[in-house]
This record gives C-alpha cells, structure tokens and sequence, in this order.
C-alpha cells in the first residue's frame, strides 16, 4: 500500500479537480545488479548519482497497462525506486512534482532527451505526468508502482438550492460594462454560468472615473450598502454546506482542466498561429471567471483546496504569460479590470 | 487598527455591525495610499488623487481577496503592495489617456519602463537596465545555485540562458544556434528539443524571482523588473523561434 491516497495525493499537487479513470500496480524490478556500473549494489548510489550518469546502464524493466494511455513507463528495483517515463514523440511532456524538495533532487530530464523524465519515488510521495491527452498520477508502494489514469471531470454543476439573484443585482449596479457581461448569463440555466455571474458582480465592478470612485467611496463612508456588491457576498454567506461544497468540487474540476489548458498552450507559443492568441484570451478570462468565484467562496468562509490548487495554476499562468509576444493584441476591458484588481494577476495579461 | 490589519478587512458594507469596522479599516488605507501616491513623482497630482481612489476602491470590491494580497502578512508588504497597485493605476490612466506609447517591439533590450515620454522617465530606464545587467550577472548564476545541486545541470542551465539572451538581442538565430550546438557536440539538436529547454531554464529563473519575492529578498518594483527580463527572454526566443518556423512555411 501507498502512504498516500491517490485523492491526498492530487490535493497536494493542485489537481484535486481530476477525476480518476483506471488504476494499475506493477512491481519493482527483480535486480539491482547493473553489469554496467559493476556488480555492487545499486542502492549504494543515490538518485543525483545515477541522474549524474544519465542512468546509463541502469536496469528498467518496462511495464504496460492502459491506465498509462500512450506514455512509456520503465521500472527500477524496489531499492532505488526510480520510475522512467517517456512522451510518445513530439509531444511534450510535463512533470509535476510536490512542492518541498528541488526538482533536480527527485527528477531528472536528459537534455538531449526532453520527452523522458527519471523520477525517484522513494522521495516524492506522488507524481503527476501528462503527455498530450494521457494524465497519470504515479506513486510508490511497498511492493511496486501504483498508476492511475487521470481525466478531466465531465460534471456539470447540478442547479443550487440558493439560486444567485442576478437580476436584482444587475438592477443596482451602476457599472454598464459588467451588466452587459453578466446579462447573458443572467438567462442562462446553467448553474456555473450563474455562479460565475455572481462573481463578476461581487469582484469586477469599476468606477468609470475618479470622481464616480470618490463619490462611491464617500457613500461608503457614510455606511450605504451597494447591493450590486453586497447581495452576491450575502448570497454566498448564506449557502447551504451542500451548495458550497458543490460550488468548490466544480471550481476545482475547472481549475485542474484550465491548468492543463494552460500548459497546452505555454508548450507552443506562436502569436501568429491563427487562434492561440484568442486561445490565450480565453484561459485568462477563464482565470478571471474562477477569482470572482474565489471571491465568493471567501466571503462563504470556505478556505479549502481551491487556493492551493490556483496556486500552483497561477505558477503555469505566470509562465505563459511571460511567453507572450510583445506585439500581442492586450486590449481586453475585463483584463485590463484584472489588472487594476489584482496587478500581480497573471491572466491580466499586462507587458 | 495596523495597516495590515486594515488592509485584510476591507470590504463592500453589508449593513451589519462590521460595517463600521470595514469603514475604519479604509480610512487606514487611504492615508498610506496618499502617502504612497507622492512616490510616484512623474504623474500629475489630479491623476495621482484619482489613482489613490481608484485602487482603495478596487481594494474595497474585492481586490484585497486575491492569492498576491493575501499574501501581505506585515505592514511593509502592504505597503509595497500598495505602491504597486497605485504605479500600475497610473500607468493604466496614462495609456487610456494615450499619454504613453506601447513599447517599440522591435527595439532590444529596451526596459520595460522607458515608455514613458519624461526625465523621469529616462531616468527610471537607465535604472531598469542596470537591473537588467545585474539580473543576468547575479541572479542568473544564484538561481542556478538555488536551483540546481548537481554541476552539470547547473552549467547546462547557464548555458541555457545564455543561449536565450543571444536569441532574445538576435546575435543568432534558432538555425545557428542548432548549427553551433551540432558542432559543439557532434549531435544534432532538434527544435523542439533545445525549446523544451529553454522553457526549463525559464521557469526555474521565474520560480527564483517569486521566491525571492516572496521572502521578502527584493523589492516588489525590483521582482517586477527581474520578471520582465525573463519575460524578455522569453518574448525574442520565442520571436525567433516564430519567425524561423515562417520562414520554413514560406519554402517551397
């Protein structure tokens, strides 16, 4: 047996919102015996050893089970516990690994060979590896390696017991841009869609110039309640447990599939490619669409793993942020909104 | 009530009792944020007013929830979130009001803040790009230090940036590079494999910059410059790699 769930092991690594498809258990090589690096024993040599020879001459026993899809897995012995993966050619491959150790302590990726990965499961509890559209969590047992296939969660948020009151919101508020974004949304019967709504009212508004600002402030100095801000918190205080917990599950669904989205498109960064800047565009207002609902879920008092799993979301955002193009199209009024609430917000997409 | 203290309960009023305490707690921020404002001496003080308002507003309505905000344990962290909310502020209303021009993507090594059209201005680009020269001369080779226990992907790493920042000022182009790298070696080097690479070394200077960052070990203003280098670095390669990839496109 593991040490670790494979449900505590996707919460610790930020991918709690996946949903797992297949499991499998294969046992740890027979030897250790290298003829190449003599006939000692193995387990003399640590990990940044054998990573420092490029695992030349280690012995891998390779192991198959759908629950891999198209990855390449090898085994080690039970002694050193290293795991090798490889990405079918051309497709990138992309290792996540629990925060903690440095990555060059516990994975090793030949720089000649960036489609493999040599990954020490004596010391990380749990790995996720993702290659194209095939996702497994890995983990050590006793007696081998334990796989299991991953999927985005296909669940749809079923309706709320406390529906969102949209329309009485969007009545008060005085912010023509966010009426305009949330009234579609308002006639939707889609329970996230709804949600979302509400977040964009709680978190988006804007005065349109400094002296609307000083006016609503002034009124807030007074002690007027704006309802077009106060009614979604209120709202989300009052949700039942089963409405929040079901709002978190579906937030956490789309937060592990927008992680991989991202990923997908900070592996080809190409401004001129007809679509990846509208691609971009779209997982940043996505981002955006999951703050607001963080938003609410805070002023719900639920403090749960949808922090840790935007946090490590936010560091892929960082990145493919900073791979865009200078001369990329940033004009964007809900991210430019992004920015100005939030200027270390990635998905505002700010040069 | 401290600043940080304040900063963490402001909130939109909901006609309870703690609407009192929320209204409190933005009286603290705003002074700070007028005092922050003085600091950015460039702009004009009808603006800078209009900033101070903007950003304790955003504040207000949800801004001090995010991850960045929420991070600010102590008054100083506070305090340079703020100054960084307020500088981005006014650069928004300057480009609204088109009182700063988009950065020249064809120029190199510009610094990120030189768009602005002043003295100050100039003087804030010369300061970016002394950042820039100690970015690629200390927290390149401390990165690699932080990053890496091994030598050979420490060196490799060095190697890694340096390869980038020849793509990033178009000193060689992606084909050359693989050219050098074949003859260096004696194997060829695929595109996507010297990409894959790049990307490594990039992530590992953008998780040393948030580290830095958040422990507190560089100024918010200076995380923000180390983070455009990476982000320069990053930009051109992947230019490069853009445009030697039309160029194929455009071969018969």
């Amino acid at each position: 047996m593991t040490n670790i769930t494979a449900h505590e092991a996707l919460d610790r690594l930020g991918f709690e919102g996946l949903t797992v498809a297949s499991a499998a258990e294969f046992q740890w090589s027979a030897t250790d015996q290298s003829h190449a690096l003599g006939a000692g024993d193995l387990t003399a040599l640590a990990f940044s050893a054998l990573a420092a020879g490029g695992f030349v001459g280690v012995p891998f026993a390779d192991v198959r089970d759908a629950a891999l899809g198209r990855l390449g897995a090898a085994v080690s012995s039970s002694a050193t516990r290293v795991v090798r993966v490889e990405a079918p050619p051309d497709v990138p491959l992309h290792v996540q690994l629990p925060d903690g150790l440095p990555d060059d302590d516990v994975a090793y990726v030949p720089e000649e060979d960036p489609g493999t990965a040599y990954l020490d499961l004596s010391r990380v509890s749990a790995v996720v590896v993702r290659a194209g559209a095939d996702t497994v969590l890995l983990r050590a047992s006793p007696g081998g390696l334990v796989v299991n296939g991953l999927e985005r969660s296909t669940s749809v948020l079923a309706p709320l017991q406390a529906t969102p009151d949209l329309a009485a919101w969007t009545g008060a508020c005085r912010d023509p841009w966010v009426v305009e974004q949330v009234d579609p949304l308002v006639s939707s019967g889609d329970a996230w869609s709804r949600v979302v709504a509400a977040g964009m009212l709680a978190r988006l508004q804007m005065p349109a110039s400094g002296a609307q600002a000083r006016e609503w402030l002034a009124g807030f100095r007074e002690g007027r309640v704006d309802e077009s801000v106060a009614g979604p918190r209120k709202w989300a205080r009052a949700l039942g447990a089963a409405d929040r917990a079901a709002i978190e599950a579906q937030a956490l669904a789309e937060s592990a599939a927008l992680r991989l989205d991202i990923e997908d498109a900070a592996d080809d960064v190409h401004a001129d490619a007809e679509g990846w800047p509208d691609l971009v565009r779209e997982v940043a207002h996505r981002r955006d669409d999951l703050e607001g609902v963080l938003v609410l879920l805070d002023a719900a008092g639920v403090d749960g793993p949808l922090r840790t799993a935007l946090a490590r979301l936010d560091r892929e955002g960082q990145l493919l942020r900073l791979s865009l193009p200078a001369d990329i199209d940033r004009d964007d009024e809900r991210l430019r909104r992004a920015g100005l609430k939030d200027p270390d917000a990635w998905w505002s997409l700010a040069a | 009530m401290t600043l940080h203290e304040a900063f963490h309960t402001l909130g939109p009023n909901d006609g309870t009792a703690d609407d009192v305490r929320r209204e409190t707690a933005a009286a603290v921020v705003f002074v700070e944020l007028a005092r922050q404002v003085r600091r950015l001496a460039s702009f004009e003080g009808d603006h800078q007013d209009d900033a101070v308002q903007s950003v304790l507003f955003n504040l207000v309505v949800g801004g001090n929830r995010s991850e960045s905000a929420r991070e600010c344990d102590t008054d100083g962290r506070v305090i340079g979130y703020l100054y960084n909310a307020l500088r981005y502020a006014l650069i928004d209303q300057a480009r609204r009001g088109k009182r700063l021009r988009p950065l020249d993507p064809q120029v190199h090594e510009r610094p990120r803040s030189a768009g602005v059209d002043s003295p100050e201005g100039e003087a804030v680009a010369a300061q970016t790009l002394a950042i820039r020269e100690r970015f690629f001369a200390e927290v390149v080779p401390r990165c690699a230090e932080a990053t890496y226990t091994r030598e050979r992907p420490r060196a490799d790493f060095i190697e890694a940036v340096a390869q980038m920042r020849r793509l990033a000022t178009e000193a060689i182009t992606v084909e050359q590079l693989r050219a050098e790298i074949a003859s260096d070696t004696g194997r060829p080097i695929e595109e996507n494999t010297l990409h894959k690479r790049h990307s490594r070394a990039r992530r590992d200077l953008e998780n040393h910059v948030r580290r830095l960052r958040r422990d507190g070990l560089v100024a918010l203003d200076v995380a923000a410059e180390y983070e455009a280098c990476v982000s320069f670095l990053q930009r051109r390669a992947s230019s490069a790699r853009e445009a030697a990839r039309a160029a194929r496109r455009r071969e018969p």
